[in-house]
């Protein structure tokens, strides 16, 4: 018994050296700063530095539950998010199963052209969406609106349509990305499942729903609990640079994240920052954990741990 | 997995000592420069530390990082090296300069001082109050280090406001030598088109006995909608929420301030008070007239570009001697300065841009010796602000500062041009086309104003910055729409009254209070 475990482990000694790196990546960015979390409950002084400065308590924590404002940045980052998760599944799977059917040589071109806004940073993408929405020169308002022969509306002062443009804008955006994903799974499933299924006659509807999104299920589910382990974060370029910063909008646009940096870009607290970036990361720590009990409960094999 | 996870917190454990060990290393490090300059007394001692960094034939290295308001310019490492030439061969000093964009500044820094890279000689832009909070600041004082090193910098023309850097009675930093008021209300506007309108500016008063022009309300109301009329297809003024509110001495917000610069002196909110309502309701009305851009809520570019560009007519601007003069250059053409209202020289004018010493420096006195000679050095002032003679500018021969033969003064190689922020930019030739006698005229400026009567206070919120941050949410949703008049005052500044409330504004305001008493009191006492 020993000696099959003593070759097997010397078996994997090659694969273990190639994970090396890795790992030490991984200890070295990820687990060696973690006393730093101590920071939050501090007071910071730099003088006396992380250790020698005077505990805090909780109170580097009570801004962020100060006001009023503490609901709404908290629903703004959830719903966000949770619509976030939704359209970009539903719209990623589906274009992923349209890209699989497709037989064109122009595919290559279609799966570039769709991963694009991928590859643009926040500042970009937030003059982009300025040239559409802009109250002067935006095209919506000089080109649509007045052929319609519609008033020109001030978009970046009206918060009513910044929750659909917000959403529009991500799935844009991440689109291209999450797709390839679900493709390359769709990819990997046996094409034989599909070769039996058209023999016995079953429709393309009846294959995609049958075959191929079944055999995702695993995709989706590591993809979505993923996700949820981000709720609590927000895209900081897309609620702060993409609404141009505008106050009117604040109370569409104020997520966790911006209210954050808003709040602390005058003051300068590393120990309230901090507690910022605590505070996120244990309640997505939480969740994670707790969506993965209720996927264990549902389907266990599909759990990620 | 048991195994992994006791390997992977051990390892978590060794990290966090190792770390740990760092961090009391730099605290011992402190007491050993009292030992350096308790030993003896005198100015000897200053001699005596020069002699000895050139004797050990390696000069002391010195990171000065300081703000450019333009690209970092190319030439910089040339005048670099021919500053450290000079503080080599006067001081025994290598200078290394560190020059950084403003959008990047105050997050550089900050990371810089937490991370403690070696910065020693840098200077604190606005965020003082928060450096000095976490400990970033050397307190100048200490073991004698300016009255020994940096005695000289007591005999220049701003140092009365040397005092007013003092926190706790702590001297933190040094003042910038520099206009200490400010114009109120005052507006920037190219002469071009009121030309063609054929506006009647000559014969305006002239209430400060220089380029400025005064106007009231009314009349620049009225100017602006002959622009308008006269221009349709240009934007009239542009406010940005930063030069539209200069109002009232809040001692580096606008949470609670003091409406009336009279005993007792009494924290007040400035949102609730007439005058705010007033600029508000002038604001929304020139909305309303169009004189506004429409996407002005969500415009960052620079105003002289846009004026440049000739898309702007007019924008808002803090006023000081020779403003017009400075807009005209920035705008590249002629420009005239109109302002509603008084001068005033606020408690923390004195207090922007002070130069500090990072409290983890190696070597205070080299810092010390080199601020020394920034303050008094009329080479080294040159050389930083205009770069080297004969290549970057020239001296005429009425004795003003230009450029040299063959600068492109559209893209020189280098030209800082923030005399507001170095040292002592009253070292330095005036610039052609100021006035010759513009630094006498701008210490009589600094004179002239209205001086708050709070002058030296200085306001230390970390005992509430939760409400601070909570303040600041509100202020950044509310202010930029009333000063870009994009939110009728009527409804929009009760609202915002409502949301500082919850924020907590009174409770802040009766710390200011507090802390403003508490300093009226020492200040009877002595």
């Amino acid at each position: 018994m020993t000696s099959t475990k003593k070759k097997n482990l010397r078996r994997c000694i090659p694969i273990y050296i190639m994970a090396l790196p890795g790992l030490l990546y991984l200890f070295i960015n990820n687990y060696m700063p973690m006393p730093g979390i101590i920071v939050a409950f501090k007071n910071y002084n730099a003088v006396k530095g992380i250790y020698g400065s005077k505990w805090a308590g909780f109170s580097n924590f009570k801004y962020l539950f100060a006001t009023q404002d503490a609901f709404v940045i908290t629903r703004n980052t959830i719903c966000y998010n949770v619509v976030f998760i939704i359209t970009g599944t539903v719209a990623s799977i589906g274009v992923a199963i349209i890209f699989s059917e497709l037989t064109t040589k122009a595919k290559k071109v279609y799966q570039s052209a769709i991963l694009l806004p991928n590859l643009l940073s926040a500042v970009i993408i937030s003059y982009l969406v300025f040239a559409f929405l802009s109250t002067e020169n935006g095209f919506f308002n000089n080109s649509i609106l007045k052929w319609l022969g519609k008033d020109p509306i001030n978009w970046y002062a009206e918060p009513k349509y910044w929750p659909f443009i917000l959403v529009f804008v991500n799935l844009w955006k991440n689109l291209g990305y999450t797709c390839i994903i679900y493709l390359s799974s769709i990819l990997g499933i046996d094409r034989g499942y599909y070769e039996a299924a058209a023999i016995d006659g079953a429709t393309k509807w009846q294959q995609i729903t049958k075959i191929t999104l079944p055999l995702l299920k695993p995709t989706i589910i590591m993809m979505t609990l993923m996700s949820i382990g981000r709720i609590f974060y927000s895209d900081f370029g897309m609620f702060y640079q993409v609404p141009q910063n505008s106050g009117p909008l604040y109370s569409v646009t104020n997520t966790i994240d911006t209210y954050v940096y808003r709040g602390l870009l005058e003051i300068g607290n590393i120990s309230m920052s901090a507690a910022a970036g605590v505070y996120q990361s244990l309640v997505g720590f939480i969740l994670v954990l707790s969506a993965n009990l209720v996927v264990r409960k549902i389907d266990k094999e599909s759990a990620l741990f | 997995m048991k195994k992994l996870l006791a390997i992977l917190l051990a390892g978590i454990l060794a990290a966090s000592i190792m770390t740990g060990c760092g961090q009391t290393k730099l605290v011992e490090n402190a007491p050993e420069t009292d030992a350096v300059t308790q030993s003896e007394e005198g100015e000897d001692l200053a001699a005596a530390a020069i002699a000895e960094r050139k004797e050990s034939g390696k000069a002391t290295k010195v990171v000065m990082a300081l703000m450019c308001i333009t690209d970092v310019p190319k030439g910089l490492e040339r005048v670099n090296e021919k500053i450290s030439e000079y503080t080599k061969e006067k001081l025994g000093i290598e200078v290394e300069l560190l020059v950084m964009d403003p959008a990047t500044y105050d997050q550089q820094m900050n990371l810089m001082l937490s991370s403690g890279e070696q910065v020693d000689v840098f200077n604190a832009t606005s965020k003082r109050m928060s450096y000095v909070s976490m400990g970033y600041c050397l307190d100048m004082e200490e073991n004698d280090l300016i009255n020994i090193y940096g005695s000289e910098i007591f005999n220049v023309p701003n140092a009365p406001f040397i005092d007013s850097l003092r926190v706790n009675g702590k001297l933190y930093g040094l003042p910038v030598h520099k206009e200490n008021a400010v114009g109120q209300l005052g507006f920037v506007v190219a002469k071009e088109y009121l030309d063609e309108i054929g506006y009647d500016y000559d014969s305006m008063e002239r209430k400060w006995n220089d380029d400025r022009i005064y106007i009231d309300e009314e009349k620049l109301t009225d100017m602006f909608s002959q622009l308008h009329e006269a221009f349709p297809e240009k934007t009239v003024v542009s406010v940005s929420s930063f030069e539209g509110s200069f109002f009232h001495d809040g001692f580096d917000d606008s949470f609670g301030v003091i409406l009336n610069n009279e005993e007792p002196l009494k924290i007040e909110n400035m949102f609730t008070s007439e005058e705010f309502y007033e600029a508000c309701k002038m604001y929304y009305k020139w909305n309303q007239a169009g004189f506004f851009s429409a996407d002005a809520l969500t415009e960052s570019a620079n105003t002289a570009t846009e004026v440049r560009a000739g898309t702007l007519m007019a924008y808002a601007m803090g006023g000081k001697y020779g403003i017009a003069t400075q807009e005209s250059g920035n705008c590249g053409q002629e420009m005239l300065y109109f302002q509603l209202s008084d001068d005033i020289s606020y408690t923390n004018a004195p207090q922007a841009f002070p130069w500090c010493i990072n409290s983890r420096t190696e070597d205070p006195i080299a810092a010390m010796q080199l601020l020394n000679a920034l303050y008094t050095d009329p080479y080294l002032a040159n050389l930083l602000l205009y770069g080297e003679e004969g290549v970057d500018y020239k001296v005429t021969e009425d004795g003003f500062a230009t450029w040299a033969d063959g600068v492109d003064p559209a893209n020189p190689e280098y030209h800082i041009n923030v005399g507001w922020e170095i040292p002592n930019q009253f070292l330095t030739y005036v610039w052609e086309g100021y006035p010759s006698d513009l630094w006498e005229k701008t210490i009589e400026f600094n004179n002239n104003a209205i001086k708050s009567k709070t002058q030296g206070f200085n306001f230390d919120n970390s005992a509430v910055l939760t409400e601070f941050a909570a303040l600041s949410n509100v202020y950044n949703q509310y202010i930029p729409q009333l000063y870009k008049g994009f939110l009728d005052p009527e409804i929009g500044i009760s609202e915002m009254e409502k949301k500082l409330e919850a924020a907590g504004l009174q409770k802040y305001m009766d710390a200011k209070q507090a802390a403003l008493d508490e300093w009226i009191a020492t200040k009877d006492a002595e």
